[in-house]
């Protein structure tokens, strides 16, 4: 009996080890980390440089220290794939009236207390079943279901970067673009490593306050600054989210400080979004954010002399876009619908203003 | 003699008003459903059993009447004091407001809540028997005399709530204490309390409203009301009116995207419906969608609490019917071309019953053609389903499947699953589109079929049809779970693992349930210093099937007539009346305890047998009093055991092993075994308890006289 003993405790602990492990042909060496003493090691790609023991996991959940080596857990493996209007995005400015083929793996780097896709982003890999789809397969399902674009969405796309960038590569190579909608959370490196192969964005600004950033997403504000600069620099077209949440970021001197920061350091061209939040996730007590409440932020947002300015999630207000020269109407928008565009080559029809975007 | 038999009728009454508001209070500040209301009571029923068993050591005090008045004018402040302090610990543990809160605030809440006022009440309980030494079996007397209170102040309270607003009802709760405590006492200072909480009365419900608005800040409060069914808040920001329904925003203003998404698919169903059913939806403007369709004659809209429908404008074409949605479709003869539920997922197994196959058999019942369409909304997720969305989805997919032959589901803002005889019904977009084209040109459909695409409906059909088929019913309401499952998994609980753990190992999980009640009940009978091992396990036991039988009672009772608020009231005091009059007789008689238990056994059986019929209401109360009173029997023999033994102290450790057998029980099959196995495998559980009693009443403890 002595014998049998140890003999089944190494029978069990091999059963345990094998068990946990993942299938070699799920896992994909990670980008951007590095090797750190007795096995540890930081990932590089965002803010948050989590220092990771072995076997240990990242905040986002789904980049892992095996052996010492950084892997990501999410490679090949999309949760939703889905096809939207671009204008969901939302992207205004970015060949309006197109559909985009839109996916997103498990996890995120940030814990937004109100996020409104917190079924994929606070999901683990092995809670999940997934789809299995190459970045070739990727491309192939664009083309069959006759979207020009691809977006990295839903989730932050920056926590499955290498799968992102394989598939922006590829997607540059076969003619179609990409769409990264981000909260803006990553590094300098990798962003600009991304930019070269990325066509648009949209950035979350989701407050303009570290105490916001800090209370409800457990981020800061400072990465996302820098990020919006940066993706400028590089050339990136992007525009600019903010979810108006009413108690949390909706007060008029922090949307008109906000404001003036973009005027100030990225320019009065981005287009800039004020989203309706509606109550999600673990804020399901917070009422939906009144219109009025968007219409005095958009109200803040012309005053100090934005130029392209959108309500979304309302429905028939301040979706349509209007030339910033002459003031007349370029694109009515019902919904993420398209009613009529008075544009030419990217040009006002009536007084030949170039407006900003890609059309 | 007569004074102390006042003071403990007294006592009964202040437990049950001051649990009942503060429960209350607490779940609708925090949002809590039943796993969390099972949680509350067994917390304030542990601290009972606490304050019962530091009693003990102060029964051989000399003066204690001065203990005690002082005890009751203490509960007089204390109590408002914690109604009105829940608001802000909710607050301070919460992150931010509208948040949920999370575990630790959940439980530290409650315990800071809870504490004083169940200490003290459990604290009275064995000095009051105390002053009934006189009598043959005082701890007997008093606990009769006790669960009598009880029974008064449920009917006080059950009163009380039609004419005041609950903070008013405990400064009336405190006006009648010091009256007593006064009469009985004689001490004139007292007389100004009375005097100051008569002043404050009439300015109390203000008071209270003061302090309430202020959880809404910086929204403002236009309107607050308690109804028989629960509380209904209005606020405002910037134009927008927010409705609250026992503390959880459920409807809003200027909310049309929603109504639209969910009434519009419905509608273009059917080719011209004439009447609809409406249930759920009011205040968030479904009524004017559906008046867009110019062959509708007649809208029913169901509603149980006319606070609501007051809010919404009168309309000619609106019939409001003020009755539970089960009961008015048994009842009525009204047939309907198009029926839409849109009432909060199934968090509750009172909200249950909308999604069980005994309302969809009810809802087909009441189609007036094959042309007819019935549709319910569920929650999805916007992107992607959770397994437990899945789950939940899939499980009232499949029920509501086995009544209609053709079922469609459409995603939207919800997932709608539309059934109908007719084959005209259709997800397809364009088949859609075409009718609009035909009837209306005020459609926008980009806003309507936002989410209805083809790869989204694809993903979200095969994910939920897929699953293995489960029914959801009374005995097995597999959408509850899916839903607490749901819950717990937002607060960083994957109870999945858990449940499927226990499901897996069965025996195993059954075998450590009995063993933790075994070792609770030992453990419990050396703190209290008892020798009686086998008798303190069967009060504990007893008390453990007593509540739970009361907890399962309830549920059961809701499932079948629907929830009311003041027929809980009710159901508790017949459950009190009787456990008292059983008290009364095993107090006065030689019953065999062993034919007590097996009578009870018996019962339960019966109610396994009959658990999914639809019996009268008269029958259910029946049951109610029958199970309390054949408890109510046991307990009182055992009491009488353990009287001989440790005479005036039994008075402290029984009533600590009668809370704490209640304790475990809310915990255990409250927490557990009803969420994972459903009520008909709690009452076998019940049963197995019953007959283990049955078992060891057939030794003594050595050590019994």
């Amino acid at each position: 009996m002595k014998k049998v003993i140890p003999i089944l405790l190494i029978v069990l602990l091999i059963t345990f080890l094998t068990g946990i492990k993942k299938k070699p042909e799920l896992l994909h060496k990670a980008m951007f980390y590095e090797k750190l003493k007795n096995n540890f090691v930081r990932c590089d790609l965002c803010p948050n440089l989590c220092v990771l023991k072995e076997n240990e996991t990242g905040t986002c959940g789904v980049r892992q220290n095996i052996g010492g080596e950084l892997y990501t857990l999410v490679y090949n493996q999309p949760v939703a794939i889905h096809v939207d209007p671009i204008e969901k995005k939302p992207l205004y400015h970015f060949y309006p009236g197109t559909n985009i083929l839109s996916l997103a793996t498990v996890g995120c780097n940030l814990r937004c207390n109100f996020c409104q896709n917190w079924t994929i982003s606070q999901t683990r890999p092995n809670e999940t079943t997934t789809y299995q789809a190459t970045p070739e397969q990727i491309i192939e399902m664009a083309k069959e279901y006759d979207c020009q674009s691809i977006a990295f969405t839903y989730t932050e796309p920056t926590v499955f970067y290498e799968y992102m960038l394989d598939i922006a590569k590829l997607a540059q190579k076969e003619g179609l673009k990409t769409v990264w909608v981000t909260c803006g959370y990553i590094n300098e490196k990798p962003l600009r490593e991304l930019a070269k192969y990325i066509d648009a964005a949209n950035i979350d600004l989701k407050g303009f306050s570290e105490e916001f950033y800090s209370t409800y997403t457990t981020g800061s504000l400072q990465p996302v600054l820098n990020t919006l600069q940066i993706a400028k620099e590089e050339g990136m077209f992007f525009e600019i989210t903010n979810l108006v949440i009413p108690q949390a970021n909706d007060e008029p001197v922090l949307i008109r400080a906000m404001c003036k920061w973009i005027k100030e350091n990225i320019g009065d061209e981005y287009p800039l979004h004020f989203s309706r939040f509606f109550p999600q996730y673990k804020l399901t007590n917070r009422p939906p954010t009144p219109v009025k409440t968007l219409e005095m932020a958009y109200n803040i947002a012309r005053d100090e002399g934005l130029k392209y300015v959108y309500i979304g999630n309302v429905g028939n207000i301040g979706e349509d876009t209007f030339c910033p020269n002459c003031g007349k109407l370029l694109i009515d928008r019902s919904g993420y619908s398209l009613e009529k565009i008075n544009m030419k080559n990217g040009k006002c029809k009536f007084c030949g203003e170039e407006i900003f975007g890609e059309f | 003699m007569k004074r102390t038999r006042t003071l403990l009728l007294l006592l009964g009454c202040v437990s049950i008003i001051g649990q009942t508001v503060l429960l209350r209070e607490l779940l609708i500040e925090v949002r809590g459903n039943e796993i969390v209301f099972a949680i509350y009571l067994s917390l304030w029923l542990l601290l009972v059993s606490i304050g019962s068993l530091i009693a003990k050591d102060f029964l051989g005090k000399q003066r204690l009447d001065r203990i005690i008045t002082a005890i009751f004018i203490m509960l007089c402040f204390i109590i408002p004091a914690q109604f009105l302090s829940i608001n802000h610990l909710v607050k301070a543990f919460a992150i931010v407001s509208g948040e949920m809160i999370n575990i630790p605030g959940l439980f530290l809440t409650a315990f800071i809540v809870l504490l004083p006022g169940s200490l003290l009440t459990g604290f009275l309980f064995p000095l009051l028997c105390k002053q009934l030494l006189s009598e043959k079996q005082p701890v007997h007397s008093g606990y009769i005399l006790e669960c009598s209170g009880i029974i008064c102040g449920g009917i006080l309270f059950a009163i009380g709530i039609h004419f005041l607003p609950h903070f008013s009802i405990l400064i009336v709760l405190n006006i009648i204490i010091l009256s007593i405590v006064f009469y009985v006492f004689r001490k004139k200072n007292i007389l100004i309390f009375v005097l100051l909480f008569c002043l404050f009365l009439p300015i109390s419900g203000k008071y209270f409203r003061g302090i309430y608005a202020k959880k809404y800040a910086p929204q403002e409060l236009l309107f607050t009301g308690d109804s028989r069914y629960g509380r209904l808040d209005i606020t405002s920001s910037h134009l927008q009116k927010n409705y609250y329904w026992n503390g959880e925003l459920f409807a809003n203003s200027q909310n049309d995207i929603y109504a639209q998404q969910l009434v519009h698919f419905v509608m273009l169903q059917h080719p011209a419906p004439q009447k609809i059913l409406l249930v759920g939806g009011l205040l968030n403007g479904f009524i004017d969608e559906i008046k867009l369709y110019p062959a509708v004659l007649q809208i029913d809209y169901l509603e149980l609490d006319k606070n609501i429908t007051l809010q919404a404008e009168s309309d000619s074409m609106v019939n409001y019917i003020y009755k539970d949605a089960i009961a008015y479709l048994r009842a009525t003869d009204e047939n309907y071309d198009l029926v839409l539920i849109d009432v909060p997922d199934p968090s509750s197994l009172n909200l249950n019953r909308f999604y069980t196959e005994d309302f969809f058999e009810l809802l087909k019942s009441r189609m007036s053609a094959d042309s007819s369409v019935a549709a319910i909304t569920l929650s999805s997720g916007t992107n992607f389903m959770t397994p437990e969305i899945e789950e939940l989805n899939a499980t009232v997919y499949h029920t509501f499947s086995r009544y209609f032959p053709n079922v469609i589901i459409v995603p939207s803002i919800k997932n709608i699953f539309i059934g109908s005889s007719s084959d005209f019904i259709s997800n397809d977009v364009k088949i859609l589109s075409s009718r609009i084209l035909e009837k209306r040109t005020w459609f926008n459909e980009t806003v309507i079929f936002e989410k209805c695409n083809e790869l989204r409906k694809k993903q979200m059909i095969s994910a939920i049809t897929k699953r293995a088929p489960q029914i959801n019913n009374l005995s097995n309401p597999a959408a509850y779970l899916a839903t607490l499952r749901m819950w717990t998994r937002k607060l960083g609980i994957r109870s999945d693992k858990y449940v499927e753990f226990i499901k897996k190992h069965f025996i195993m999980s059954f075998i450590c349930v009995f063993a933790i009640l075994m070792l609770t009940s030992l453990l419990a009978s050396t703190i209290s210093g008892s020798r009686l091992f086998r008798t303190d396990f069967n009060i504990f036991a007893v008390s453990l099937v007593n509540f739970v039988m009361q907890l399962i009672l309830i549920n059961l009772f809701q499932m079948h007539f629907g929830f009311a608020f003041w027929a809980v009231f009710i159901f508790t005091s017949v459950f009190m009346l009787g456990l008292t009059s059983g008290f009364i007789v095993g107090k006065v008689s030689n019953v065999p305890l062993k034919i007590l238990l097996m009578l009870n056994v018996l019962l339960i059986g019966l109610l396994i047998l009959v658990f999914n019929s639809k019996l009268p209401v008269i029958i259910y109360f029946g049951f109610n009093f029958l199970f309390a009173f054949l408890e109510g029997a046991v307990l009182s023999i055992l009491l009488k055991r353990k009287f001989n033994r440790e005479k005036i102290t039994s008075s402290s450790t029984f009533y600590f092993l009668d809370s704490l057998g209640a304790t475990t029980g809310g915990l255990l099959v409250g927490v557990i075994i009803i969420p994972v196995f459903g009520l008909k495998s709690s009452l076998l559980f019940l049963c197995f308890l019953l007959i283990v009693i049955f078992i060891s009443s057939f030794f003594r403890d050595r050590n019994s006289a």
